[in-house]
């Protein structure tokens, strides 16, 4: 399946030094009009179907697009920074995110009664609480050298502890706290929140259209005055989070291994929450550093969907976000290693969570031509009418389900396989079908009805996305962040560029057995209660291998042969071959082991 | 294409109001907003029936993209269940969905779909049934044939509903894997007791399914006559029903009409309960008991409190108390949704690392407990109100969504002018109101908690303070992934 950027958001400013902080900037206010949907001028003759799109760039660098629509007296206000989890240290995982949880914490007007007072506070927060942090490294490096902790440590932990507390206590006191998020509500906003992502981190709300100077008011009051009170407090949220969303899911852990040993040394490989040892460790002081060199007007662009007037929102744009000063500091490019062709990678996993097999390369990021030729092939592979259902459900009788999926970020992109195995059927074996299917893609262009079927399901996903403000402002501000707001409007026309014979092409050159990374998960049968009805699953550790089971599994391979992906057959190979040198059955064994050499031969 | 003028109104306007780029006023209280008119979708406006027959249609047209959504809602949804049979109702979605046509199989009915990129779902609630097509207005005609194909010859194949029943049996597999899942599972289980509202299918139910029954589910429940029709997007209103009118003819008669959702009438099982979960570093914990139903007098006094109590994210007592004040969790609130049917639940949530779980627990429990007692301040009414009010059309973002809401109203018996009045309902909620209400409708006297996790790591944390009820807490075995037994 095809997302615009599910888990990767965007953010190609990184890349580009910025401009001398007293450079004279002539001022510029052109706005520029474009229509989503252009290339719907050949699809729909007798009206015009769009929803144009404005554009003006503040004297600052900060960028503002405006869609007008004026179904109901809303409008989804945004903001996009440039700049995510991609741009971190090492050691500093989570910092992006955690700033942006930062951001509703007030500024020096919203939130807080007695501005020298809480400075006070925050300032004796951070002394108690790193010096609390020393402490809690001591005793995490008697841990690693198998020591016991000092009780001194221990003791000066919970102490400090214990006064950062009290002086919270007293802090709270002359604050208003989450006052940004109560003034919104309370003035009707909704969908109100932030996400933050390798590439971007954007801050969104819809309002009523009369409140949309609120809007640039409370924003570009957080941009330039925020406070980051009560950081103690919000890193243990984070750390909630992170078990919630990570830890505590059946299969988050899995992913997040899997995703890390998949990027490799790519920046990718660092989950957005951050690894919980570094959200230890990050400071108040990290978070104001980060902020002070990645949130600058020329990395931003402010997106408004709606009943809004693109004048009346350039003007407003200008008093309030025009406030902005341009960053002083250089941001240094995000380092993207090359592919690495040193072998397929492979993790083998338990979890609570059903049979599945995926299997990820790494391909083009967003901008890159190849990336629709590569999402039209994951559209071949999916649905009930694609090849993954047809073939592996419904033929082979393999998986309960099967498709492909494809996905760009600013600093690279993945394709990926994935199913999950009917009863009885092994890891190996669905992987042998699924990269057959992938090897077959690579071999010949897809049927014509295939083609009508993937472009239609593009043409339909693309005005789909169009229907809610939320959708249109994600679409532009991503294509923003990526470099060119501009190629929003121009997706249909890129898949429609497309070639057929361009996906045998694609295939070939990314979907290589070198690149490859493998990921088979199996139920943990541990974890769940025992069941009358379960039975033992293909995976279940220790079962004693099945005669049949295994002639089945090497005919298949047998039949199969031309069709699996060379790469995979030394494995599969290995793989039936450790299973049959365990039978009992002498006879059995050998007549197997005597076809597995032949199959061998064949090469 | 209004490319070019634009362009330059866009100009010509940006130039005027650079002039007066006024000052930015110190804080937004003094920002000032002209009025804003508002109505929501009337009913009057947007239903009628279909040419030559009784069959309601909301048509709310919106000719900006060339996409077009038409629902079907009835009545009779899980509550139609047979007995023995749980999950039958469920099963003839998927199967509307999966198992072709008289005319056509499976596999030919979903490259027919797909070809078009047409979007068909079914689905089914406690008391409605569903039935979903959005396309691209340029395949509507085609996927509208299709559409009304499956819905009215199905064709039950044999293959398909082995697949499905199988991915059924996969899914009931996983059904102990997660905390959530099981944390909402066993909530509304100890709230609603065996009411259909919280059963789930078992394999030895979805085994006990045959195409005979989904045969005779069909003819009960799909039927034009019982159908109330939304169409949103890119179809003028008279010709959209005049065609609907056109491919909904023809149907052969309907069977009985569907029985009516029982009452809960479950037993209050206060008390603190444990379900254990390995291999999680957080436990989650729930509480609360059975709420309301959606025609409650009190609904609108109960919105109100709920949103001060948890309902309102950051702007709620629940969520300052435990997230912010204490960095005890990441998520904290509260709901009272008002139910369909049946009545609804309270329910406050939050999730905590083990050893912080207790904390958490006394925590909401002070914070249900003052409000009862004390009511809320004048400040946090009028906010809530405000939020509302403000709010309320954010419900109707689009023409599907608008057709479907009505349609909806409709389909559960609730007052055609709800939309109309709602806000003017809010508006007329006092302090004293939801004192009142916070005092009936919060009954900590009635809580059932739960709590799903690392039983031993919460239990040894709670310390002295224990977990602020009284009783002592009682451990209970996940049920049987398949069959739903409990373990004695």
């Amino acid at each position: 399946m095809f997302a615009f950027a599910a888990a990767l958001s965007s953010g190609r400013r990184l890349t580009r030094r910025v401009r001398p902080r007293y450079r004279a900037v002539p001022l510029r206010r052109v706005s520029t009009v474009l229509a989503l949907l252009i290339a719907f001028a050949a699809a729909v003759p007798a009206r015009a179907q769009s929803l144009e799109v404005s554009e003006e760039v503040l004297p600052n660098g900060l960028r503002v697009l405006v869609a007008e629509r004026h179904r109901v007296p809303r409008v989804f206000c945004a903001i996009f920074v440039g700049t995510g989890a991609a741009a971190e240290k090492s050691g500093k995982t989570g910092l992006a995110h955690l700033l942006e949880h930062m951001l509703f914490k007030g500024t020096r007007a919203i939130g807080v009664l007695d501005l020298a007072k809480d400075a006070a506070f925050i300032e004796k927060a951070d002394r108690v609480m790193l010096e609390a942090y020393r402490f809690e490294q001591r005793v995490r490096d008697a841990r690693r050298r198998g020591l016991e902790s000092e009780k001194a440590d221990l003791a000066a932990i919970e102490r400090l502890r214990a006064e950062h507390k009290t002086l919270a206590a007293q802090q709270k006191k002359i604050l208003r706290s989450e006052e940004l998020w109560t003034m919104y509500l309370t003035n009707g906003g909704t969908a109100l929140n932030a996400s933050t992502g390798q590439d971007s981190t954007q801050y969104f709300v819809e309002l009523p259209a009369n409140k949309i100077e609120l809007y640039f008011w409370l924003e570009s009051d957080r941009l330039l005055n925020a406070i980051f009170r009560e950081y103690y407090f919000e890193v243990d949220v984070v750390k909630e989070e992170r078990r919630m969303r990570t830890e505590s899911t059946p299969t988050g852990m899995v992913r997040e291994e899997f995703g890390a040993s998949f990027w490799g040394g790519h920046p990718y490989h660092r989950p957005v929450v951050g690894w919980m040892a570094d959200l230890d460790v990050v400071t108040r002081q990290d978070a104001e550093d980060y902020f002070r060199l990645h949130y600058v007007p020329e990395n931003m662009t402010a997106v408004f969907v709606g009943d809004a007037k693109p004048a009346e929102v350039f003007a407003l744009a200008r008093r309030y976000l025009g406030r902005l000063p341009r960053g002083t500091r250089p941001r240094e490019a995000v380092v993207v290693p090359g592919p690495n062709p040193t072998g397929e990678k492979r993790l083998v996993a338990k979890a609570a969570a059903p049979d599945s097999v995926e299997v990820r390369w790494p391909t083009a990021a967003t901008g890159h031509p190849d990336a629709y030729a590569l999402d039209l092939l994951a559209e071949i592979f999916s649905g009930r009418s694609g090849r993954m259902y047809r073939r592996l459900v419904e033929e082979k009788k393999l998986a309960l389900e099967a498709d492909g999926s494809s996905n760009q970020g600013v600093y690279g992109g993945s394709f990926s396989v994935t199913g999950r195995p009917q009863k009885g059927v092994a890891h190996a074996d669905l992987e042998a079908a699924l990269l057959a299917e992938v090897v077959a893609a690579a071999e010949a262009p897809p049927e014509a009805s295939e083609w009508e079927r993937v472009q239609n399901a593009m043409e339909a996903r693309i005005v789909q996305g169009l229907e809610s403000n939320q959708g249109v402002a994600f679409l532009l501000g991503r294509a923003a962040v990526a470099g060119d707001w501009r190629e929003a409007t121009r997706a249909l026309e890129r898949f429609r560029a497309v070639k057929p014979e361009d996906l045998p092409r694609v295939a070939k050159a990314y979907l290589t057995p070198s690149r490859k990374a493998v990921l088979h998960l199996l139920r943990d049968a541990a974890a769940g209660p025992a069941s009358a009805f379960a039975e033992a699953g293909p995976g279940t550790p220790g079962a004693a291998p099945d005669v049949a089971k295994l002639e089945s599994a090497v005919a298949r391979l047998e039949a199969s042969w031309r069709e699996v992906h060379p790469a995979a057959r030394a494995g599969m190979l290995e793989r039936l071959r450790t299973a049959v040198g365990r039978l009992a059955d002498a006879a059995a064994r050998e007549t197997l082991e005597k076809r597995l050499q032949a199959l061998e031969a064949r090469g | 294409m209004r490319t070019a003028p634009v362009v330059g109104i866009a100009l010509l306007v940006a130039a005027a109001a650079a002039a007066q780029d006024g000052a930015v006023p110190a804080h937004p209280k003094e920002l000032r907003y002209p009025a804003l008119a508002y109505e929501p979708p009337d009913p009057a406006t947007h239903r009628a029936t279909l040419p030559g027959g009784t069959i309601p249609a909301y048509v709310v047209p919106d000719r900006e993209l060339p996409v077009v959504s038409i629902t079907a809602i009835w009545r009779g949804g899980t509550v139609c269940d047979p007995p023995g049979k749980k999950g039958a109702v469920n099963l003839l979605s998927r199967m509307l969905r999966a198992g072709g046509t008289a005319k056509r199989t499976p596999a030919e009915v979903d490259a027919a779909i797909e070809r078009i990129a047409a979007q068909v779902s079914f689905s089914a609630d406690l008391g409605t049934g569903r039935a979903s097509l959005r396309c691209l207005s340029r395949h509507r005609e085609a996927a509208l044939a299709l559409f009304v194909e499956m819905l009215r010859e199905p064709r039950w194949d044999e293959e398909r509903l082995k697949l499905e029943k199988d991915r059924l049996y996969e899914s009931f597999k996983g059904r102990n894997d997660s905390t959530d899942a099981i944390e909402n599972r066993e909530y509304d289980w100890l709230i609603y007791g065996d009411h259909p509202v919280a059963a789930h299918a078992t394999k030895p139910s979805i085994e006990a399914i045959s195409r005979e029954d989904l045969a005779a589910l069909h003819k009960r429940l799909v039927h034009p006559s019982r159908m109330i029709l939304a169409v949103g997007g890119d179809w003028e209103p008279a010709a959209a029903r005049e065609e609907l009118a056109k491919v909904l003819a023809g149907f052969p008669a309907a069977g009985d009409a569907p029985p009516a959702v029982p009452a809960v009438t479950a037993p209050v099982k206060t008390g603190l309960y444990f379900f254990r979960k390995e291999k999680v570093t957080q436990s989650r914990v729930s509480l609360g008991h059975v709420g309301i139903r959606e025609d409650h007098p009190d609904r609108f006094a109960i919105g109100v409190m709920n949103f001060i109590l948890g309902g309102g994210s950051f702007s709620s007592r629940l969520t300052q108390a435990i997230r912010v004040d204490r960095g005890l969790a990441y998520s904290a609130g509260s709901r009272y949704s008002p139910g369909e049917f049946v009545p609804g639940t309270f329910r406050t949530f939050f999730q905590s690392k083990h050893a912080t779980c207790a904390e958490g627990l006394r925590v909401a429990l002070a914070e249900i407990r003052k409000l009862r007692e004390e009511g809320p301040t004048e400040e946090e009414v009028a906010q809530a109100k405000s939020s509302m009010i403000e709010g309320f059309p954010s419900r109707f973002p689009t023409a599907a969504s608008a057709a479907s809401a009505l349609a909806d109203l409709e389909a559960r018996g609730m007052p055609a002018d709800f939309f109309k009045t709602y806000r003017k309902r809010i508006e007329a909620v006092t302090v004293a109101d939801v004192k009142r209400a916070a005092r009936e409708h919060l009954r900590p006297e009635h809580f059932v908690v739960t709590i799903v996790g690392d039983i031993e790591a919460v239990r040894a944390a709670a310390g002295a303070e224990g977990f602020g009820l009284p009783g002592e807490p009682v451990e209970l075995p996940l049920p049987d992934p398949f069959t739903l037994e409990r373990p004695k």
